[in-house]
């Protein structure tokens, strides 16, 4: 083999080598590009499946379902999921201009997850003191996790869809460690609710 | 005549008297009321005041490379007493929601404390593995390229001393 020949052969194994031995530094000033970032936000029914979610519900009877946040935003996050109560014609959040429901929340979890981590919460509902008069249901009480809330909510008759109708939803908010407040997170979840007698 | 005028007169005096001190019950129970509401507020605010600054100081030290998933898991408690003394001040529980928005603080202060102190080792540890990192870079470099330069003077000099000693010698025919 010419010398020629062997000399490129040794700089390249001298590069080669430099390069490996170098890897350590460059990986500590070279950052890979970030992946995806988002949050999930789900519900389940009561055996952790996406079967028997409650819907028509009566009155003193408990439910249970179960929440969970996953976090896949790169770093830990403090979530708050506020649960709130609405009849058919209150504000739901809305998903296009990303801003919360009005309704005022009634109870409240907060949560701490890692990079990847799952969150998941059992949520336990049953409703108290639940009237129907003149086409109309009034609910005057709302058990959540054991803790009565006063509620003052009515129904009228969806003759269209055969039911008085309700919302249970729970939003997801996030700390903004910069501005020091939680945001809303767009997400929610929304249980539709039948009031039967 | 002036018995019956006094006995007017002491039923007046009697029935104010009954009607200031039911107004100033009613007043002062709506008072308890209203402090109550504003202690409880207030200790809410502290607590989530606490909590905020506790997570706060836990994502400092997580960007410094600290590992924080003990410190996670007692702001997650934290977190949880923190909601239920929400809870019960949503359900009207003043009482309780004063009682468990205090317990929240030391446990707050005490994750701030521990994630400060997790930022410096984390600092530190990090700082250290840095220039380790870059010794091993330039050591390991070095030795490697003057391993090879060793091993490229050898072969050469043997490569050289091989094509002398194969040279073909020539040789002048005299006849």
């Amino acid at each position: 083999m010419q010398l020629k020949k062997v000399r490129i052969i040794f700089i390249t194994i001298g590069l080669i080598g430099v390069l490996l031995f170098a890897s350590p530094t460059l990986s500590l000033l070279i950052k890979p590009p970030a992946s995806q970032e988002f949050s999930e936000f789900y519900v389940l029914g009561p055996d952790h499946t996406l079967g028997n979610i409650p819907f028509n519900i009566k009155a003193d009877v408990n439910y249970s379902v179960y929440l969970g946040v996953v976090n896949q935003l790169g770093s830990s996050c403090y979530y708050t999921s506020f649960l709130k109560f609405a009849n058919k014609t209150e504000p739901l959040p809305d998903a296009t201009l990303e801003t919360p429901s009005t309704v005022p929340a009634l109870y409240e979890y907060n949560s701490f997850v890692t990079d990847g981590g799952t969150w998941e919460a059992p949520l336990t509902f049953q409703v108290n003191e639940l009237t129907f008069a003149d086409n109309t249901s009034t609910l005057s009480g709302i058990s959540i996790n054991g803790v009565d809330f006063p509620v003052m909510q009515t129904s009228a008759w969806d003759s269209v869809n055969s039911g008085y109708y309700y919302n249970l939803f729970v939003e997801l908010w996030i700390f903004n460690s910069t501005l020091g407040i939680s945001q809303y997170h767009d997400r929610f979840v929304n249980l539709v609710l039948n009031m039967t007698q | 005549m002036e018995e019956t005028k006094i006995r007017k007169s002491y039923k007046l005096i009697v029935v104010t008297s009954f009607v200031f001190l039911a107004l100033s019950l009613c007043l002062t129970s709506e008072n308890i009321v209203f402090a109550q509401t504003d202690q409880a507020t207030l200790k809410l605010q502290a607590a989530n005041n606490a909590i905020d600054g506790a997570f706060t100081a836990v994502q400092g030290a997580e960007k410094d490379g600290a590992n924080v998933t003990g410190l996670l898991g007692q702001l997650d408690i934290a977190g949880g007493v923190l909601a239920q003394a929400e809870n019960s001040y949503q359900s009207g529980d003043l009482n309780s929601a004063a009682v468990e928005a205090d317990r929240v603080l030391p446990m707050a202060q005490a994750v701030t404390v521990s994630a400060q102190d997790a930022k410096q080792a984390a600092l530190v540890s990090g700082m250290n593995a840095f220039w380790l990192t870059i010794a091993f870079t330039l050591l390991g470099a070095s030795a490697f390229v003057l391993i090879l330069f060793l091993v490229w003077s050898r072969y050469k000099r043997r490569y050289m001393k091989k094509l002398f000693d194969s040279k073909p010698e020539l040789t002048e025919n005299a006849a």
